[in-house]
């Protein structure tokens, strides 16, 4: 493989308010952490590029940019995406419940292909002490579901690179195998933009 | 999940349709906190695309009866010092919605989109099992074998094996059966036994098969381009709300002459090397072309024409009639009567501008449909702070009676939000409030079929093609036909939308002729040997759309001063209407605002509310995009 081949993957992130989804990105694309929760403003897609298999892969991580809030998600963010990161506080009962729906809204908006759609679960602020989901619990939701579990710190850095790095995995092997991807060459327009050749 | 909506915000916008899409972001972007609602559980209103069984949901949605139009308790919530501006409970923007399927089932078994997550573990039955096989888009069946439920959205939709669906125009609810002239010719020689069949017969695609691969559909409401130097592409660009978004390049132009599709050479690369085109008419085409790109300079050349329509100027113009026909309905797209000779040249000088900026023809579209753009609008709102519910209804709108100003809205759970500010957008008003409002209607179809309208060296080809009217007073029906690789349509199919302004009662009346010289029903194509020339027409949906564009915000009924309406789409090929719309109300709002700029550095975090912050570096001079000749595996990060 020609590691400079770039192969574009789009992951995103879901799960329910709070869960520590920001900072999860934050502290995998930026090495980063604020200890405050507040919503972020400004900020939705993050971009890291990260050699798997001596191929480039170049991760746009999209963020949900608070419209889990109220489920009220544009469609947009799911299309053409190629793995999802699932995540819930271990802290929060409710977030950890929530995972059901969070990964049915994912199912429906995909389309099916031979592959699995790649996803792993991030039990995120393992590093509190009140924890309500133990790891057990959290487990046998995701043995059930066969999709990989991470016990997480965003806030002290624990296995989120790990997380992050098998998804990509999962999400290239899928991507491989998916035909249209070839057909898909589509125009990024960017400010830089500038005309070719102005013809008549 | 139970999250309450706050109830003070700076601008409530209602709709998530393109217009007001823009607004709210470009309010958020300018720090007003912004709550976005819409009634539906949808995104765009009547710019949304939908997957098929989406679709089919829609098509239900409106030949369901109307179960009341108005809101019952607002009134006891009012003040004694307020009045309420009601809203719309059920839309009406959508009429004469028809759906004729060509296509056949593979057989019997019930049909179900791949991938839908089930609820009940036991498989339901199709309705249909007393059907006779050879149902192939001819009988009528009466509307009640649709079984499609609509109680679990989460789930797909059971086709039912019914073949025609009529709307109903009225609430009394007709159940009109009509078939085209085509069909009922054919009817007694459609082959039988089609059920025994297991396997498709080679390239025909059936629809189950469309059924199956329903969420690989995307099919829009509204079908347009984007103007590759256009106010939209422009809009998209300096806010970077690019960035939400991928576009393919349109890559045909094509023409209908003489019962011909062709397409037109519109580039010096492409008249160079048409073959259709005489030497002569190469260098006729060229020298017009050359002068259109900068006609204001020699004005000596068209003034003696500037009353007369752009056709009389061009015949005078040493052009072929093929050429000029050409350049009429498919450059300039307009029509013979009615376009002035200045705005023909306008509109001629316009497409030219546009050539060569990302590819040969003039116009992008989106990957995954025109259906995208509203929502990339959103994304950018929420990432600005804005807050978002869709199935969000509103009953109606508190007025100040002293004022005379629009304090708040109460939405359908009674709760009350205030906001300085609204935007409505018109299908949400009722019709006390419009009861001066002349709309006009669009006429709209969309149709999947199994080939290109013409044939080419690829079948990945994006086209826009303009049939001059059928008769003198009638409107060009613009076709647009998308390829599989738009993300539009399954593999092996293509997505055809066509436009007009409505001119007949319906929308099936308006196009259906159009979609007959197009198009070969998929029944009759089983009589016909292997070589049909035209391609086969699977499934058609013909529907009406209110045109609500152009209206004077005085026409409409008891508007408070800081309720502004945002039209739903125009019939027009681009988005400029959409885009001024949305930057002449937001400049109202915020005059001294800067109407979606850049966002800053993306790596600057801003926080919301107290707490740290990061420090800030000042924004570099352009979003600079990500760049891919980046080669070494280094980490780093930009949006």
């Amino acid at each position: 493989m020609d590691p400079r081949r770039k192969v574009d993957l789009k992951l995103i992130i879901i799960g329910a308010l709070g869960v520590g989804k920001t900072s999860l990105l934050n502290q995998y694309v930026h090495k980063t952490f604020y200890e405050d929760y507040q919503t972020t403003l400004g900020a939705s897609i993050l971009s890291k590029i990260i050699m798997v298999d001596n191929t480039t892969l170049k991760l746009q991580i999209w963020d949900t940019g608070g419209q889990e809030r109220f489920r009220s998600m544009v469609s947009t963010f799911y299309k053409g995406s190629d793995g999802c990161i699932l995540a819930f506080d271990v802290t929060d009962r409710d977030s950890f419940h929530a995972l059901d729906t969070w990964r049915g809204d994912i199912l429906q908006k995909t389309v099916p292909t031979e592959q699995v759609f790649p996803m792993v679960v991030l039990g995120n602020k393992i590093d509190l002490d009140d924890r309500e989901v133990s790891q057990e619990k959290a487990l046998d939701w995701c043995k059930e579901k066969d999709i990989p579990y991470f016990e997480v710190s965003a806030k002290n850095d624990i296995n989120v690179e790990q997380a992050f790095e098998l998804l990509a995995r999962q999400a290239l092997s899928r991507h491989r195998g998916i035909l249209e991807n070839y057909l898909t060459d589509s125009i990024k327009l960017s400010p830089a933009d500038e005309p070719r050749n102005k013809c008549c | 999940m139970a999250d309450k909506v706050p109830s003070e915000f700076d601008v409530v916008v209602i709709g998530t349709g393109l217009p007001e899409s823009i607004v709210a972001a470009a309010c958020s972007r300018s720090g007003q906190s912004v709550l976005h609602v819409d009634s539906r559980s949808y995104y765009g209103g009547n710019w949304a695309s939908f997957s098929f069984s989406g679709l089919l949901s829609w098509i239900k949605e409106y030949q369901e009866e109307s179960d009341g139009d108005e809101w019952a308790a607002w009134q006891e919530l009012l003040l004694e010092a307020e009045e309420g501006v009601a809203l719309r409970k059920k839309d009406q923007t959508i009429q004469h919605v028809e759906v004729i399927r060509y296509a056949s089932q593979d057989s019997d078994e019930h049909v179900e989109e791949v991938g839908a997550v089930q609820k009940n573990p036991a498989p339901v039955t199709s309705a249909s099992s007393n059907d006779p096989p050879d149902s192939t888009g001819t009988a009528c069946s009466d509307t009640s074998e649709l079984t499609a439920p609509l109680n679990e959205p989460e789930t797909s939709q059971e086709v039912p094996d019914v073949d025609v669906t009529l709307g109903n125009e009225s609430h009394g609810g007709d159940t009109d059966c009509t078939e085209s002239p085509l069909e009922q010719e054919k009817a007694e020689n459609v082959p039988v036994g089609e059920a025994v069949v297991d396997v498709p017969k080679k390239n025909r695609i059936t629809y189950s098969q469309i059924v199956k691969e329903g969420r690989r559909f995307n099919i829009d409401l509204t079908s347009k381009l984007l103007y590759s130097r256009g106010l939209l592409i422009d809009l998209l660009i300096k806010s970077s709300v690019s960035r939400y978004a991928e576009f393919k390049n349109v890559t045909r132009i094509l023409g209908y002459r003489e019962g011909t599709v062709l397409q037109v050479p519109c580039s010096r690369a492409d008249v160079f090397n048409s073959k259709q085109l005489t030497m002569v008419e190469k260098r006729m085409l060229m020298k017009f072309l050359t002068f259109c790109l900068d006609y204001e300079q020699q004005p000596e050349d068209y003034k003696a024409y500037e009353e007369c329509p752009f056709s009389e100027y061009l015949k005078t113009q040493k052009l072929t009639p093929s050429l000029q026909h050409f350049v009429l309905h498919s450059i300039a797209m307009t029509s013979e009567g009615c376009t002035g000779t200045l705005d023909g040249l306008r509109e001629t000088q316009n497409f030219l501008r546009c050539l060569g900026r990302y590819g040969n023809t003039p116009f992008l579209f989106p990957l995954y449909g025109q259906g995208e753009l509203p929502q990339c609008f959103c994304r950018m709102c929420a990432v600005f702070g804005g807050t978002y519910c869709l199935s969000h209804a509103v009953q109606c709108l508190v007025v100040d009676k002293e004022s005379g100003k629009c304090k708040a809205i109460i939405d359908h759970f009674g709760q009350r939000i205030s906001a300085k500010y609204f935007i409505v957008e018109d299908s949400y008003l009722t019709e006390k409030t419009c009861s001066d409002v002349a709309y006009r209607q669009m006429s709209r179809a969309v149709l999947i079929t199994d080939r290109s309208v013409l044939k080419a060296e690829s079948d990945q080809q994006i086209s826009i093609l303009t049939v001059p009217p059928v008769e003198p007073g009638s409107a060009a029906v613009r076709v647009i036909e998308l390829c599989s690789s738009t993300m539009t349509c399954m593999k092996g199919t293509y997505l055809v939308h066509l436009t007009c302004p409505s001119s007949k009662k319906t929308a099936r009346e308006d196009l259906e002729s159009v979609v007959q010289k197009l198009f070969t029903p998929y029944a009759e194509a089983e009589l016909e040997n292997e070589e049909v020339e035209k391609p086969n027409l699977l499934w058609a949906l013909y529907f009406n759309m209110r045109d609500s564009s152009g209206i004077n915000r005085d026409s409409y009924n008891d508007l408070p001063s800081n309720v502004y309406v945002c039209s739903g789409p125009d019939c027009f090929l681009g988005n400029k209407n959409a885009v001024q719309q949305a930057e002449t109300l937001f400049r109202h709002i915020l005059p001294n605002e800067e109407f979606c700029p850049p966002p800053p550095n993306p790596e600057d975090i801003v926080f919301d509310g107290d707490g740290m912050q990061p420090e800030v570096p000042a924004p570099k001079p352009e979003a600079a995009e990500d760049v891919t000749s980046q080669g070494d595996a280094e980490e780093h990060s930009e949006e």
